[in-house]
């Protein structure tokens, strides 16, 4: 049984920017992108369940966050910087045709990539994401601790209240955690939710998309998400009852079936490769 | 009349506040006042040193460091557990049920609007939400 130690940490120069990810598992590609202000830790409990569920799982740092330098010293601003990053990143690892998740601004990502390079991705599953997000405004001022200097505990706030009502306690102080490595880059991150829409484009994706959403969370209105759904032609939407804005954290058993279950539904992993994970 | 302005209701959620350790934790560098207001009520506060030192049911002459407001309807939501403060105060429209067909996507629609000295409000950023669910929990009992 593959457990979060199994995980390999690994730097790779993506367009002459020192990236961190996380790898374990072989099998079919598939990238993961947190949410704002965090790193690749939100998807070690999940990790090793989908490698022993065939897939060779890469969680990368996005630029300016934890352990990968910024691009030019300059955290993103946008949802589709943050979505070529990670284009390009799949392209420097030569990873064919993978599936690509994420979550949050990951998920808003995943709706971006798939929007601009769906031809060369087996699937996209976004959780916690949108078609267009404006749910509120473009946090500018925070960038300058001086304007805001509660913005470390008001981030902290952000995530911790969106969880599930029902989340341990201990759970709570752990995503705390995951968010005190990337304050400055976390500002770019929200900015680019709020200005994020690629809607109106969402109907030309062609490959298989699930939508993964927790009706615990609150930053991502039920409404907006079936929004989304109904744009994609080739779609599944999920709702999921007590999941809040974390789903593959607080239940990384329930994410990973999900994931499994829909790309072996598309033949995108074969059902017989669930050895280990029976 | 509001709960806020029934005076069991503020010695109750007063003598919580001071019984906080950690509020009294995050709001031990602060020097100032909060006024509360639901509807027209109001529950002034002044805070020194993370205990709460005096309280009116108005807010005097030289004012207040910062205000949280909002209908009763939005308390209640937070009263009866069916949001958060993270929700009820960042900006942003993120309820559609009177809306299906998503006209009014606006990101300006705050339920309780924190206004006066906002970098106060923001440094005493963890010492509001404590303030908050202590009510909450102060106006459940």
């Amino acid at each position: 049984m593959a457990t979060p130690e199994d995980i390999i940490g690994r730097y790779v120069k993506v367009n002459g920017t020192r990236t961190f990810y996380d790898e374990i598992g072989e099998g079919q590609p598939l990238v993961c992108i947190h949410t704002a202000g965090a790193s690749s830790l939100e998807y070690q409990y999940i990790s090793p369940l989908l490698a022993e569920r065939g897939f060779r799982v890469l969680a990368l740092d996005l630029p300016g966050h934890s352990r990968s330098y910024p691009v030019n010293w300059q955290a993103h601003r946008t949802i589709h910087e943050h979505a070529e990053f990670v284009y390009a990143f799949v392209k420097t690892l030569r990873l064919e045709n993978p599936v690509i998740t994420g979550c949050s601004i990951g998920g808003n990502s995943t709706f971006d990539y798939a929007v601009h390079h769906w031809r060369e991705i087996a699937a996209g599953i976004p959780m916690e994401g949108l078609g267009r997000s404006p749910t509120f405004p473009k946090p500018d001022a925070l960038v300058h601790p001086s304007w805001g200097p509660g913005w470390q505990d008001q981030m902290e706030r952000a995530a911790t209240e969106s969880l599930n009502w029902n989340c341990p306690a201990e759970k709570i102080e752990e995503l705390k955690w995951q968010h005190r490595n990337s304050q400055v880059s976390a500002v770019g991150d929200l900015q680019g939710w709020s200005q994020h829409d690629v809607l109106d484009r969402l109907g030309d994706v062609q490959c298989p998309m699930l939508i993964i959403r927790g009706d615990d969370d609150f930053w991502v209105p039920r409404e907006l998400a079936d929004e989304a759904a109904a744009a994609l032609p080739n779609s599944e939407m999920v709702h999921l009852p007590n999941i809040g804005h974390y789903p593959m954290f607080e239940d990384p058993t329930l994410i990973a079936d999900l994931i499994t279950e829909f790309c072996i539904k598309h033949s995108i992993i074969d059902a017989t490769d669930q050895v280990s994970a029976a | 009349m509001s709960f806020i302005a029934e005076p069991a209701f503020q010695q109750r959620f007063i003598d919580a506040l001071n019984d906080n350790e950690e509020f009294r934790t995050q709001a031990q560098a602060f020097d100032g006042s909060i006024l509360l207001q639901v509807d027209a009520d109001k529950l002034w506060l002044k805070i020194y040193k993370g205990r709460v030192i005096d309280h009116e049911q108005f807010a005097p002459v030289f004012g207040y460091t910062y205000k949280l407001s909002g209908a009763e309807a939005a308390w209640r939501l937070l009263i009866d557990g069916k949001r958060r403060w993270a929700d009820l105060t960042v900006a942003g429209k993120r309820h559609f049920e009177d809306d299906p067909a998503l006209k009014t996507v606006s990101p300006d629609y705050v339920e309780i609007s924190t206004e006066g000295n906002l970098l106060e409000a923001s440094r005493l950023t963890e010492a509001t939400y404590l303030l908050a669910y202590t009510l909450r929990d102060s106006a459940q009992n």
